[in-house]
Parts: C-alpha cells; sequence; structure tokens
C-alpha cells in the first residue's frame, strides 16, 4: 500500500472510531451525569419505593383543588417500587375517553424535610400532573394535557409558597402526586429525590440540560446549517443534496419542538402539533434516505419511492382535519414502530450499497442511520414503558452526530473544490506553457523557413550575377590565357572589370530606400575611375523623380547591371566624346535616359554585343520595365523605363529571372 | 584651407599587412613627386611603435590587420598625431566599414584597386581636408545626422556640443547632391560656389561626424552609468 493511501484509510478509521466513541458517549453519558453527587448525604433520600392508590374519573374539567380534603384519598393503597409503569395500549381500541387518577405518596418522616427540594426525573403519560406537601398543592402542570412537560423533570422546594409565613412552624410529613392520565395512554414515574437544593441541583441541572435543553441549542445549530445548505442549493441548483440536506434539517427542528415543548401551553392546537412533530419522524427517513442516495448513486431507487408512499400516506391519513383515525395522542406508537420497521430495512440497504460503492461520504451518511437505528428503538421502547423512564431520550443527543456528519461532507466537498480548481490552475498553466512552447517553435520554424527561403533567392539572384557576368568572363579569359595568348594589359582589364562587377554587387546589398538617383549615383562613383580614363565627358543632367518602392537589392543589380552595360557600350563601341545621363518622369514610371553623340550601334543578337543586349532586355523584363535603343541626329538614345509600381511583385520579376535568354522585345531593335 | 601648390613634400605613413598591396602603395608613394614615405606599419602592434615616432602627416589605415582592427590604430592616431589625416584603405568602400572609419575621427578612404595615381591624388586631397564621399556614404552621413536632431533638440542636455555636431544647411545640401551623383565642381556651379568652398563643407562634415560619435559615446556611456553627471 502507498503511504499516502495508508494515511487516508487511517484517517478514515481513526473518524469512525471517533464517531462511535461519540456515540458511546452519548448513551454512556446519562447514566455517569446523573450518578455523579454522593448519595450518601443524610438529608438526601432517594425513594425507590412508594405508596399508590389509583382511582377512574371522569374526564378532567378544571382545576386541581388548593387543599386536599382526606375524603379524596380513600381507597386502597399499596407499596409499589420505583419507576413505577402502568401499560399504555399500543394499538388504538374504542374505549378511548375512559380517564384515571393516580396517587402516588411519599413519606417525608425519615428524611430532614425542612427547606428541601423535591426532584422527579420523570413522569410521563397523557395528561396533567399536581403535586400536594400534606394536604396543600405546591405544583401543577399547565401545558397541553397531550404534548406536556414529558421531558421535564419535575423540581420543587417541597414547603411550598416561600411568601407564605403561617406554615414555617413544621415541614411537610407526606408528598402526593396525582396524575390524571388517559387510560389508554398508561404512564411512567421514575424514582423520586428529595434533598437539600444544593445536593440535588447538579442532577436536575444536567438531566435538563441533556434532556431538553441541548434539543433547543441543536435546533438553533440545525436551523443554522439548513439556512445555510438552502443557500447554496439557491446558488447551485444542480446539486440536490444541498435542498435535502435543508429538508432534513427541517424536519430536524420540527421533531426538536417535541422535546422543549409543552411545559406552557402550545401556541398551536394540540393536534396539529402532534401530527407534525409526530409525523417529522418519517419524513426525517425519507429525506436521509434521498440525502445518502446522492451520495451513494447504486442505492436502490424503490426503497426510495416505497418510503415516499410511506410518507405521503402518514402525513395524509393523519391529518387532524380528515379524522379518519383517532388522534396523534393514540397513534404515535404506531406511527414510530412503522417508521422504525420501514427504516431498518431502508438503512441496511442503503448501508450496504455504500459500502459495496466505498463511497466514503455514503457509508459516513449511512453509520448516521445505522446510530439512528439503536436510538430509535430505545427511544420507542421509553415512550411505551418499556424501558426505565430514568433513562433519557436520545434522539436530541444523536442529533450532532448528524451535524457532525453534514459538516465533515461539506469540508470535503470544500477542500475537494479548492483542491480541483488548483489542480485545474496548475493544469492550465501547463498547458499555456505547452501552448507558448508550440507557437515558438512553430515561429521559429516559419523563421527558419522564410530565411531559407530569403537566403536561397538571395544565393539564386548572386548565382545568376556572377554566371551572366564575371563568371563567363573569368573563363573566357581563362580560355586565353591557357593559350597563352592573353598579354599583362588584357589579364589587368578583365580583373579590373571583375572588381567593378563585384563592387556593383555589393552596392547592390546597400539599402538605397527606393531611391533611383542614389542608385545612379553610386553607378557613377563606381565608373569614376574607367571615366576618367577614358576621352568620354559626362554631362550628368538627373532630375528628382518619385521613389520606386519595389526597389529591393534583386532589383537594384538589375539596373545597375543594365545600366553599367550601356555605359559600358557607349565607351567601348560608339567612339562618341560626350554621354549625357537624364532622368524624366513619365506617366506610369520614371525612364533613365544615356544619350551619346557617337556613331551608334545596331541592335543585334550576335556577338559579344548582342548578347549583352539580350542580358539588358532580360534584366528590365525581370524588374517590370523595359529597355528601347533608338538612333538621333549624331548619336543614340538609350531608354530604361521603369514602372512606379510592380505590376505583380516577386512573382513575376522571379518567373522572368529563370526565363531563357533568347527572348526579345518588339522594341528592343530600331537602327 | 588647402595648402598652396608648391607645399613641401606631403609625409605618408601606411599600416597595411598584404605585402603586395603595401609594396604597390609604398612604389606609388615613392614615385609621387611631393609625397615621402614616412613609415611602414603590418599590424597593429607595429602601428602603435610607429605612433610613437615623429609624426607623418597623412596615415594610411587597412582596416583588417591580423592582431586587431585599423579602427584602434585610427584612435591611437588621433591621439598620437593629433595633426594628421588618416585615410582608410578599403576593397569595396562598403558602408560598415567606412562608417566605423569615419566616425574613428578618418576623414577619407582610399579603394585598393584603385590606380597609382588616382591613390597619390586621394592622399593628397585627404592632406587638403578631405576624400570624395561616396553617395552611399552620403546618404549614411544625412541619415546619421538626422538621428541626431532628435537627441540633441531644445531639451538636450549638452546644447553647445550639440551645435557642433549638427549639420549647417549648406553641408546638408552638398551632401545631398552628392546623394544625386553629382561631382564636386557640379555641385559648386550649383550651389554658386568655389570648389574649394564645397571641400571645406565636406572637410568640416568629416569633423562634425566625429565630435558627433564622441557625444554619443559620452551620451552612451552616461546612460550606462559609466560616467558621472
Amino acid at each position: 500500500m502507498k503511504p499516502a493511501a495508508r494515511v487516508s484509510w487511517r484517517a478514515r478509521r481513526g473518524f469512525a472510531a471517533a464517531l462511535l466513541l461519540l456515540a458511546a458517549a452519548v448513551l454512556a453519558g446519562p447514566s455517569a451525569a446523573i450518578a455523579l453527587p454522593d448519595a450518601s448525604a443524610p438529608s438526601l433520600q432517594h425513594f425507590a419505593q412508594a405508596r399508590v392508590l389509583t382511582q377512574p374519573i371522569d374526564p378532567p374539567a378544571g382545576e386541581p383543588p388548593r387543599l386536599l380534603d382526606s375524603v379524596a384519598l380513600a381507597g386502597e393503597w399499596r407499596p409499589i417500587a420505583l419507576p413505577h409503569t402502568w401499560p399504555r395500549t399500543v394499538v388504538p381500541g374504542t374505549s378511548t375517553d375512559a380517564w384515571l387518577r393516580t396517587w402516588i405518596e411519599f413519606d417525608l418522616r425519615s428524611v430532614q424535610a425542612k427547606d428541601a427540594f423535591f426532584y422527579l426525573p420523570r413522569w410521563q403519560t397523557i395528561g396533567r400532573v399536581a403535586v400536594y406537601a400534606d394536604e396543600r398543592l405546591i405544583y401543577k402542570s399547565v401545558g397541553d394535557t397531550v404534548w406536556n412537560g414529558f421531558n421535564f423533570p419535575l423540581w420543587m422546594a417541597v414547603d411550598g409558597d416561600e411568601g407564605d409565613e403561617r406554615r414555617e412552624s413544621r415541614a411537610p410529613r407526606t408528598l402526593r402526586i396525582r396524575i390524571d392520565s388517559l387510560t389508554s395512554a398508561g404512564g411512567a414515574v421514575s424514582t423520586a429525590w428529595v434533598g437539600p437544593k444544593s445536593a440535588l441541583e447538579p442532577r436536575f441541572q444536567w438531566r435538563s440540560v441533556l434532556q431538553s435543553r441541548i434539543s433547543e441549542v441543536m435546533s438553533i445549530a440545525v436551523m443554522g446549517l439548513g439556512l445555510f445548505a438552502f443557500s447554496v442549493w439557491l446558488l447551485r441548483r444542480r446539486e440536490s443534496i444541498y435542498l435535502l440536506f435543508a429538508l432534513y434539517t427541517l424536519f430536524m427542528v420540527l421533531r426538536g419542538l417535541h422535546y422543549y415543548m409543552g411545559l406552557e401551553p402550545l401556541p398551536i392546537p394540540s393536534a396539529w402539533f402532534g401530527w407534525i412533530t409526530v409525523n417529522s419522524v418519517n419524513a426525517l427517513l425519507v429525506t436521509w434516505y434521498f440525502f445518502v442516495a446522492t451520495l451513494v448513486p447504486r442505492a436502490p431507487r424503490w426503497v426510495g419511492r416505497a418510503l415516499l408512499v410511506l410518507l405521503a400516506l402518514s402525513w395524509t391519513v393523519t391529518m387532524p382535519l380528515l379524522q379518519v383515525l383517532p388522534g396523534m395522542d393514540a397513534l404515535a406508537p404506531l406511527s414510530y414502530l412503522l417508521t422504525i420497521l420501514a427504516g431498518i430495512p431502508a438503512v441496511l440497504i442503503i448501508a450496504w450499497a455504500a459500502w459495496r460503492q466505498g463511497s466514503r461520504e455514503g457509508i459516513l451518511a449511512s453509520m448516521v442511520g445505522i446510530i439512528d437505528l439503536p436510538v430509535a428503538i430505545h427511544d420507542w421502547l421509553m415512550q411505551n414503558y418499556f424501558a426505565s423512564p430514568e433513562d433519557i431520550y436520545l434522539w436530541p443527543v444523536s442529533t450532532t452526530a448528524r451535524l457532525l456528519m453534514f459538516i465533515y461532507i461539506i469540508l470535503r466537498r470544500y477542500v475537494g473544490a479548492v483542491d480541483d480548481v488548483e489542480r485545474a490552475n496548475v493544469h492550465l498553466a501547463e498547458r499555456l506553457r505547452e501552448r507558448e512552447a508550440e507557437l515558438a517553435a512553430n515561429y521559429a520554424k516559419l523563421r527558419e523557413v522564410q530565411q531559407r527561403e530569403t537566403l536561397s533567392r538571395e544565393r539564386q539572384r548572386l548565382m545568376q550575377d556572377i554566371h551572366d557576368g564575371m563568371g563567363s568572363q573569368l573563363i573566357s579569359a581563362l580560355k586565353v590565357a591557357e593559350a597563352g595568348k592573353l598579354s599583362e594589359p588584357q589579364m589587368a582589364l578583365v580583373l579590373r572589370e571583375c572588381i567593378d562587377d563585384l563592387k556593383l554587387t555589393v552596392d547592390s546589398l546597400e539599402p538605397v530606400e527606393a531611391d533611383l538617383l542614389l542608385l545612379l549615383a553610386t553607378l557613377r562613383y563606381r565608373l569614376l575611375p574607367r571615366l576618367r580614363d577614358s576621352s568620354l565627358r559626362l554631362r550628368w543632367e538627373v532630375i528628382d523623380v518619385p521613389p520606386l518602392e519595389w526597389l529591393d537589392p534583386r532589383s537594384a543589380l538589375h539596373i545597375l547591371r543594365i545600366l553599367q552595360e550601356g555605359i559600358s557600350n557607349v565607351m567601348q563601341h560608339a567612339g562618341a566624346t560626350e554621354l549625357r545621363v537624364a532622368t524624366a518622369q513619365e506617366a506610369a514610371g520614371v525612364a533613365v535616359i544615356l544619350l551619346d553623340n557617337g556613331s551608334g550601334f545596331t541592335a543585334q543578337p550576335h556577338g559579344a554585343t548582342g548578347h549583352g543586349l539580350s542580358n539588358m532586355v532580360r534584366r528590365a523584363r525581370a524588374v517590370g520595365g523595359e529597355v528601347t535603343w533608338e538612333a538621333t541626329q549624331g548619336g543614340t538614345r538609350f531608354r530604361l523605363w521603369l514602372p512606379l509600381r510592380a505590376p505583380h511583385p516577386g512573382a513575376q520579376s522571379a518567373a522572368a529571372d529563370s526565363e531563357p535568354v533568347t527572348a526579345q522585345t518588339s522594341q528592343a531593335a530600331s537602327s | 584651407m588647402p595648402n598652396p601648390p608648391a607645399s613641401p613634400t606631403i609625409q605618408v605613413a601606411f599600416v597595411e599587412d598584404d605585402p603586395e598591396i603595401a609594396e604597390a602603395l609604398a612604389i606609388a608613394i615613392r614615385s609621387a613627386e611631393g609625397l615621402q614615405l614616412h613609415g611602414v606599419a603590418r599590424s597593429v602592434r607595429e602601428a602603435r611603435a610607429m605612433l610613437a615616432l615623429p609624426a607623418a602627416q597623412v596615415l594610411v589605415v587597412d582596416l583588417g590587420l591580423p592582431d586587431g582592427s585599423g579602427v584602434e590604430v585610427i584612435r591611437a592616431a588621433q591621439v598620437a598625431w593629433p595633426d594628421c589625416a588618416v585615410v582608410v584603405s578599403t576593397s569595396f568602400g562598403d558602408e560598415a566599414h567606412v562608417m566605423q572609419s569615419l566616425e574613428a575621427g578618418a576623414t577619407g578612404y582610399l579603394l585598393k584597386d584603385s590606380s597609382p595615381r588616382h591613390i597619390v591624388e586621394e592622399i593628397c586631397a585627404a592632406q587638403a581636408g578631405g576624400s570624395p564621399i561616396s553617395p552611399l556614404i552620403a546618404r549614411q552621413l544625412l541619415t546619421r545626422f538626422k538621428q541626431t536632431n532628435a537627441p540633441a533638440g531644445p531639451a538636450s542636455p549638452a546644447p553647445a556640443t550639440a551645435g557642433q555636431a549638427q549639420l549647417s544647411p549648406r553641408e546638408r545640401q552638398v551632401l545631398e547632391y552628392i546623394t544625386k551623383g553629382f561631382s564636386y565642381e557640379e555641385i559648386a556651379r550649383l550651389m554658386d560656389v568655389t570648389r574649394n568652398t564645397v571641400l571645406s563643407f565636406v572637410r568640416r562634415i568629416y569633423a562634425k561626424l566625429e565630435v558627433r560619435s564622441q557625444i554619443e559615446a559620452i551620451h552612451e556611456a552616461r546612460c550606462q552609468g559609466l560616467l558621472a553627471r
């Protein structure tokens, strides 16, 4: 097993153990708390025996009398052991209107009863209770007869009304509890304590906390969590788990009322109160089942549906308005029993499904059901007097487990969500980095390709140039030299021409920024030594021309070569004395004009001159221009026309570059 | 100012590592009237030694030397022989090499393939104030000085020196004519001045380029925090 997995398994086991411990503490807590004060105090008496008198009565009306008269106590008293219970009818019968009065008498003569307190952990029935010290009424229950203070201990001063100064002379000798109850409801009374307030109060307080106050506190906490879950659901409607939990908490709160209301008169009719709080139990089972089912998708659906049917049935048939069945007061034990009977298979089925699926949250949530089952059974037994009335109803206490379960699940979801976001961010960042790297690689590749293309074009251009010019010149010079016919001045001439060619090639690489005049100026600068050595007089008559945006190194070299060839022709073949170089702006282009006063020559594609001329034509085409010669009076006029804009930049001229040299234009010849 | 024609002989030294070219250059100088060979160095090291000797009037420097760049020699010559005119010797007169040298303080350049007669002319022209500027270099100079206009504007930190590094309109005009291919004579005619005036413009342009590149170097150093302000 991997360390991480082991740790998480341990954490899970630890959590489960903690939950079990908590459950154990919840179950063991009450007895420990109750055994807390020292029972051997001399002034303290624990009554495990009493005398009882039972009298059938009419349904009680009016208040219990303030003073007892002895007639009321006539009858057959018998000793009993406490706690004392008398049975209830679980399945409601027909005689639901019979009432019973039960007297329970404690003998106070053996106890120091002056300023003592009476503490009865529990009385439980449907009915009312009153307490008499000797003949005097010292307490009467004022709440509802059905949903009464069954979950509140009796706690009072034995000598009653402290403001009454007449009875301070003697301590009471007997204490009697009068319980008027519905016969079918049965009843229960726990053991009782009489003793000093300081000795008994901790017992009373602990019991109050564990029985009723815990229910109030938990209700508030549960309500808060429910509101939170409901708000989450409002924002995230798709996550029904939050709505289900909100409903679950709603029924928890309603059910909780059962344990801390009733000491005072109820705000709503007794029947409705019973209908709501008793039916809340099966509603709890159903909402809990659906809540767990969202965590355990494999949980069988039919169980949920069956529970829903049961729920609907239970809520409808017991509705006080309909009155199809006797009131909830009589039905409650049966209703609880049905819920328990339905709950046992439901809990086991979903717990098994959660275990099979291995969902940690599902197992945890179904564990709540597993805990709740014995709790429910215990509480049902207690409610029906099969368990000691001195026990504590465990349901309010087990709410703690439900809360912890929900908090744990929410926490896990929250932490999980945060983890997911973090992971997603990391993933996103990684993806982004990958993409950037990809993009950079693509870009680099593209640049490389472009660079290769540029280099290849440049190489082609220079190769072409060398092939046309210097290369062929050097080779023919070599042939002549090998034949031993090359004189030194001839060799110097060939080399000089080659160097001049090279210089123009170098110049063509400089940026001329669309400036044709700069190109012409460069040519003049390069030809200066040769012009100076010749007898030709140069007249520079250029004017400004618009920029030629298409002028790149490639086309610059073409233009330089054309004009170099043109001027060279004049110097070598025309026998001219003067060369005028001019520029002119024309409709869609500019012209460079070479005007000499020589004898003229025939532009024919043969011999060295012819080869040079066809090269000029080809080069002019390559830049989208044209060359013409025309004879003038006393000379030749050569004209290079260049367009202002390249008609098809790049492709067209590149194609023209590789064209065979044999092409001739119609304007090329005119002598 | 140009020297009178009957000037005493010009002392010429040169730095050149190619023995053939060095030989040709030596012959051209010796055989020219009015020139005298002052000294020859074949490397940066030898050139530094030569600069310790009495000054020549013209120094011809090759850029590609076996133990370093001729630009170092040009800078050293500016210090050791402040009155000496430095001329760069180059194969093609290409912009990259020439601009570098001009900024280091050279006032002209000659092409290695020039005829001996032309070489002598160039040396004389350099001694007289400045050799011809090629159109491409002129264009480059115009661009360089245009760029200075921006940093040397009203908010410039050093207006006094900035003024010295600005081209006057006439100097600019000379450079523009050069880029259009006109010769000094033609420019003189077009501007209605003498050829000597045009030459003096050219001389000033060379000087300003050097000043400008020094200002740039200082500015650069300041920007990089090498110099306190």
